[in-house]
């Protein structure tokens, strides 16, 4: 009678590691038809051997692993078997969705690694000298030296900058350039442009500064250069203008502006309004036409209250408007009042207490706009996008709650604010973010206490639903039609239940137990094809995971969805 | 006959004891002299000359024989002393200087008979009382005699009820012990944490898992009552008065076929029938609380009446200690029997209140209350040379406390129970058969919703019934008892169905030693790892119904100076509705996943060594060797998170004359717990926890009532309890999450 206890059968797919201390796994593209996503683990988070631990306690290091894979592998071994790919790398992520560190079109890695001489800040609890990017290829299983902290791809990631604020390097695919006195790195298209700060002493104030454009395969050319004071530049992009770059000097050169507008193309400058010169920029329209500024004003005394303006400006024209006679005083600025331009619109919405003002066509037109009663704008976090918006991304429909931003949160007409919202979520919970389905269709999280067991809600603002699908987890993934999660999550030992959803049924297959993270494939390429289902049948998921009591099946696995 | 010829031979011998002594006989035989005044147990009536030298004038001097006997009237009642109870048991004899004996018949503590005048030597006895001897001459002292025996020092001052071996295998406590035991602070439900197969998972909170089995799967009975809580919140005492109870039947696996609906042990505990003799009381005062109880027969003898009541004042305490905390809870029980032509009528009511209410750092308040009543009707005749019994039983629960974010939930469940039972006892076979059911309704409110849960938080309807029929057949050395018991239950419109055949079986394979077996399967319905009242009769169609498999084989053993040992070994199969993970950090029962249904089995050897209370020196030792485990899914066997290897208690008393010292020595070896850090989880044991408890007891015996005063203390060793363990991220050191506590208790006790 003993020995009937039914104990139960492996995971799905195929062990790569057996190992209760993988500590994260991740795919990368390998940016290649002929080959599969790169799969990698990292090990156990260690302090580092060099410097001595006791000198700065809490720094962490782990060596990352690569594991080819195949269907019908091999026995599955343990990490202190396996040599490691890139040693020293910095802890990549603790979470349950194993996210990919950036790899450029080659399919190289980027990694955060302890550098090998390393400058200690004098005073002070920041590691972050200690810390270089390194160029990791799997292919080849080279490592490149570390190159600073700051890390900028251009649109094709062929070119890459890698640097800190006082040097840097520029590289492309065959080769690289090195850099120095780098201020605001910026692509725009495959073109690098940089501010090049000369200063007479380390820390000392800007002597000159020069804009610097850098073209795949050309030699560096000096756009600007300021032979005092600083240049500061932001990249412009919108839907109706050329590339533009947003300059600032200070001081202004006579007789040249202090605040223009640099049109990459013809390298003409379209000048602001001069007493904007020390604005600052919260936003430009979609179209890139128009730019919302915000500036303090000091008061006249010193006990005098600090007002803000904020002032709306063509800059191809000149058109300008003040907003803050229509905003009764200053609105509170934050995630309930920010001013945010409607997504392909050039609409501006100013959520007040009560409603929102809406300014449609900048200078022409600001409404009051009435919401459901009790009901005000308040944005709500996009996972995999942007990090907070009033709007879903078609513009079309915008988020609400209640006056003290408790209470379930609802999703609304812009163009028919007064008609009922949907509910997202039931009473006594808290959304936290959703997931853009693609069809309009929403997937939103919302959970009682504990933010890693959510009740997954669809919402179909078109049609007015929204039911739940599952709960007691958190997504990995979302997918056209299914979703891809981590339910039955149990906070005390990290872990859930890797499960695949169908949204149309709420139907569930169960991938997995006691798994404390998954990460799926993204493809070959890291630029997916608009229309790709992230969780079409077949695609790669890997998954650690990791019983109550050690397991034959602890580890890392890989699986294709059913 | 023989302590009086022995009486008669001191008297004629040098033997003579001094003039305020009387002599009796102890159940040994010899003969000793006691005190024949005061305490010596006479009331009223003539004055006490003395004994010897009356006896010796009478022998000398014996009364010329008369034609007409002149006759006298002798008439009295024999008592406890220290108590107002009638000796029922007790015999009475007269003896005249001529030798000639007369027996006087005593009815329930009561004796009247005509005697030739003349002087009498009367020896009153009674099991474990001292012999009381006075003399009497009917015809001069014409007053009723109030006899009190004394109890013997070194007996209990009611004596524990010798339990026949029985084939089910219950471990039985009865007497003095349910109050006295070392560590159970004179609650008799807390003696169960000493006995073995009992794992006390969590002390002092009476959380107890039995034979490897989830602390919810075990059933607790009062007089077949089954009642959903044991002990009031915070460290609270039981919710029935101590004095209540009339003994415990502990049964770990193998339960008899009369109880069903529970996949691990059952506690069966009796209420004490209300006294028909005279009316009793008994108060007491502790430390942290104080009772009173009652009883007294109907004016026309036909049954009787008691009731308890007991108010706790450590919510009060605390509450003035603690402004952020309020505690109160109570608990009220009352029996009354009742004699109607053939029919024996018992009502049974009880319940229990708690409410407990404290502050968090968030400010939101958390609110626990959990109340309960239960009310039973038992009517009982002889029919066909059996006994026919029905039990009508109403409850009504109320429990309300705080789930995720604090969120409350309250529950309202009311339930009716009837039952039908036939017995029949013979002297080769005994017949049990019955039917019972519960129509429970249940009314949760929650303050929140989710749509992965569980129907515990919805409104929903439980029918579970159950039919059963049991014999225990006698045939020389082998008493049998095969059972078979039909368990129906329907939760929310889903219904189940199972058979479960159990069979118990002792052996006599030598002098005073049997083999024992039991074995059989149970089931019930899903239940959450405590139970509370109303969080019951859930999850049918989600988890299925717990099942058991259960057998064990022992061997039991005892000596000629009543010293027991029995050995068992047991294995039990399990399907149980556990704690999905007992590290959530989430505690949200309405959860689906809070629970998942998952295959155990434990096994292990149980042994108990025991001296009865009969013995001035008397106790058991337990020892537990078990192994709980559950099948956690990929491939793993695992421990149960209630598991605990090895478990040893050693309980004792020692009684000096008026005084009982007890002490207690638990030793427990740690159950698994989650040793986490923030990249990677083990599981490690717990360490192993030990306590020392230690109980002292004087008794003033007065003529018609008995103070007891005592003093103990519970864990004076000091050991903390162990929760949980931590490591630190940094540096990886492990640190525990503990509490001490060591409960020291000071009362008084008077019973009339």
């Amino acid at each position: 009678m003993l020995g009937c206890l039914p104990v139960g059968g492996p995971p799905a797919g195929q062990q790569l590691v057996h190992d209760r201390a993988v500590t994260c796994a991740f795919f990368t593209p390998s940016e290649s038809e002929a080959l599969p996503s790169h799969l990698f683990s990292t090990g156990l988070y260690r302090a580092p051997e060099s410097p001595a631990p006791n000198d700065f306690p809490g720094l962490m290091v782990t060596e990352l692993y690569a594991h080819p894979y195949s269907e019908g592998g091999g026995t599955a071994a343990g990490l202190t078997s396996l040599l490691p790919g890139v040693e020293n790398v910095a802890p990549i992520q603790l979470g349950a969705v194993g996210s990919s560190p950036a790899s450029d079109s080659l399919g190289r890695l980027f990694l955060t690694t302890l550098q090998d001489q390393f400058w200690a800040p004098s005073g002070g609890d920041s590691y972050s000298g200690m810390y270089g990017i390194r160029r990791y290829d799997p292919r080849t299983g080279t490592v490149g030296p570390a190159m600073g902290t700051a890390l900028r791809f251009s649109p094709s990631r062929a070119r890459v900058f890698v640097g800190d604020w006082t040097s840097g390097q520029l590289l492309d695919l065959q080769g690289s350039r090195a850099l120095t006195s780098v201020n605001d790195p910026v692509f725009i298209g495959e073109d690098f442009y940089y501010v090049a700060v000369l200063r007479s002493q380390p820390l000392g104030p800007p002597s000159s500064s020069t804009l610097i454009r850098i073209k795949p395969n050309a030699e560096p050319e000096v756009l600007l250069s300021a032979s005092s004071g600083s240049l500061s530049v932001t990249a412009m992009q919108g839907t109706q203008t050329t590339p533009q770059l947003l300059v600032q000097q200070s001081p202004a050169p006579k007789p040249l502006p202090g605040f223009f507008m640099l049109d990459l193309d013809t390298l003409s400058a379209t000048p602001l309004p001069s007493d904007l010169a020390y604005a600052n920029l919260m936003s430009a329209s979609p179209s890139g036409r128009w730019l919302l500024l915000s500036a303090l004003l000091l008061p006249n005394t010193s006990e005098g209250p600090v007002t803000q303006t904020m002032t709306l400006v063509n800059w191809a024209t000149g058109a300008r408007m003040e907003l803050s006679p229509f905003l009764n005083g200053l609105p509170e600025l934050g995630p309930r009042s920010t001013p945010e331009w409607r997504p392909g619109r050039d609409e501006l919405w100013i959520p007040t207490g009560d409603g929102a003002l809406k300014v449609v066509e900048p200078g022409d037109n600001v409404t009051a706009v009435a919401l459901p009663s009790g009901l005000g704008l308040a944005g709500l976090p996009r996972t995999g996008g942007q990090d907070f918006s009033l709007f879903m991304p078609d513009g079309q429909h915008w988020f609400l709650r209640g006056p003290n931003y408790d209470g379930p949160a609802y999703v609304g007409s812009v163009d028919h604010p007064t008609l009922p919202p949907v509910q997202l979520n039931p009473q006594g919970t808290s959304p936290h973010s959703y997931w853009d389905i693609g069809d309009g269709r929403l997937l939103v999280g919302a959970s009682v206490e504990d933010d890693a067991r959510q009740e997954l809600y669809l919402v179909d603002p078109a049609a007015g639903t929204s039911r739940s699908v599952a709960g007691g987890g958190q997504l990995v993934a979302v997918g056209k039609t299914r979703a891809l999660a981590l339910l039955e999550w149990d906070g005390g030992r990290s872990s859930g239940t890797l499960t695949l959803i169908e949204l149309a049924t709420g139907e569930q297959t169960v991938l997995a137990e006691d798994v404390y993270l998954a990460a799926v494939d993204p493809g070959h390429f890291a630029d997916v094809p608009a229309g790709t289902d992230a969780l079409a049948s077949g695609t790669e998921v890997a998954f650690l995971s990791r019983g109550r009591f050690a397991s034959p099946y602890d580890g890392l696995w890989v699986t294709r969805l059913p | 006959m023989s302590s009086v010829l022995l009486f008669l031979c001191m008297v004629a011998s040098d033997r003579m004891p001094t003039s305020d002594a009387a002599v009796a006989v102890d159940l040994a035989g010899e003969p000793r002299w006691v005190d024949a005044r005061g305490d010596a147990g006479v009331d009223g009536g003539a004055e006490n000359d003395e004994i010897p030298a009356v006896a010796a004038a009478l022998a000398q001097n014996p009364p010329p024989a008369a034609p007409v006997v002149a006759t006298g009237e002798l008439r009295g009642k024999v008592l406890a002393k220290g108590s107002r109870s009638l000796m029922v048991d007790a015999q009475l004899r007269a003896t005249r200087a001529t030798g000639q004996v007369t027996s006087i018949e005593i009815d329930k503590g009561h004796f009247t008979t005509s005697l030739p005048c003349g002087l009498y030597a009367l020896v009153v006895r009674a099991p474990g009382f001292e012999p009381l001897s006075l003399k009497r001459d009917p015809c001069v002292d014409d007053g009723a005699l109030v006899l009190r025996l004394t109890p013997r020092s070194n007996l209990p001052v009611y004596e524990t009820v010798v339990v026949a071996p029985r084939a089910e295998p219950a471990v039985t406590v009865r007497g003095q012990q349910l109050t006295t035991t070392p560590g159970a602070l004179g609650d008799p439900l807390r003696i169960i944490e000493s006995l073995p197969g009992v794992a006390a998972v969590a002390w002092p909170a009476p959380i107890y898992a039995i034979r490897g089995s989830n602390p919810g799967n075990t059933g607790y009975f009062l007089d077949d009552v089954q009642i959903p809580m044991l002990f009031h919140l915070a460290l609270g005492p039981s919710i029935v008065h101590p004095y209540f109870f009339d003994g415990i039947d502990f049964y770990p696996g193998g339960y008899p076929a009369r109880y069903g609906r529970y996949v691990g042990g059952v506690v069966a505990a009796q209420t004490r029938a209300p006294s028909e003799d005279t009316w009793h009381a008994a108060a007491d005062l502790r430390l942290f609380d104080a009772g009173v109880m009652g009883s007294s027969p109907w004016p026309d003898g036909h049954g009787g009446v008691a009731a308890a009541f007991r108010y706790s004042y450590t919510g009060a305490l605390l509450s003035v200690l603690q402004n952020s905390l309020n505690l109160s809870y109570w608990d009220y029980q009352l029996r009354a029997d009742r004699r109607l032509r053939d029919w024996t009528l018992s009502l049974l009511v009880l319940g229990s209140s708690d409410h407990l209410e404290y502050d968090t750092p968030s400010g939101f308040p958390r609110e626990y209350f959990i109340r309960f009543h239960r009310g039973s009707l038992r009517a009982s005749t002889s029919l066909g040379q059996g006994t026919l019994a029905v039990r009508l039983t109403a409850s009504a629960d109320h429990s309300t406390g705080p789930v995720v974010q604090g969120y409350p939930m309250s529950v309202k469940a009311y339930s009716l129970m009837p039952r039908l039972s036939f017995e029949r006892r013979t002297s080769h076979v005994d017949f049990e058969a019955g039917v019972d059911e519960q129509s429970q309704w249940l009314r949760p409110v929650v303050g929140f919703s989710e749509s992965n849960v569980s129907d515990l938080g919805s409104k929903r309807t439980a029918h579970l019934a159950g039919a059963y029929a049991s014999a225990t057949a006698r045939t020389g050395r082998l008493t049998l008892t095969p059972g078979l018991r039909l368990d129906s239950y329907t939760i929310s419109g889903v219904s189940k169905t199972d058979l479960g055949p159990r069979l118990s079986a002792r052996w006599l394979v030598g002098d005073k030693t049997w083999l024992v077996a039991s074995g059989g399967r149970f089931t019930q319905a899903p239940s959450l790892a405590l139970q509370v009242p109303g969080a019951e009769n859930f999850g049918l169609a989600r988890y299925g119904l717990q099942t058991s498999w259960q057998g064990a084989l022992g061997l039991l053993a005892q000596s000629s100076n009543l010293v027991q040992l029995e050995a068992t070994g047991y294995v039990q199969r399990f399907v149980l509705t556990d704690l999905r993970d007992p590290t959530l950090t989430v505690h949200d029962p309405l959860a689906g996943d809070f629970l998942v249904r998952r295959d155990g089995r434990s096994y292990g050897l149980e042994v108990m060594v025991r001296r009865p209370e009969s013995q001035r020196l008397h106790g058991w030792l337990s020892y537990t060797l078990s192994k709980s485990e559950r099948v956690v899914g990929r491939g793993v066997i695992g421990p149960s998170d209630w598991d605990q290897r090895h478990i040893l208690n050693a309980v004792s008393g020692y009684r000096i004359g008026n005084y009982t010292l007890g002490a207690r020595v638990h030793i427990n070896t740690g159950r698994p717990a989650l040793l986490q850090s923030s990249q990677t989880s083990t599981f490690i044991r717990l360490p192993t926890f030990y306590q020392l408890d230690l109980r002292a007891e004087r008794r003033f015996l007065f003529d018609s009532f008995t103070l007891n005063a005592y003093v103990e203390v519970v864990n004076g060793s000091m050991r903390p309890t162990v929760l949980s363990v931590e490591q630190d991220p940094m540096t990886g050191a492990v640190s525990e999450n503990s509490y001490r506590i060591v409960l020291p208790s000071i009362g008084i006790r008077g019973e009339l």
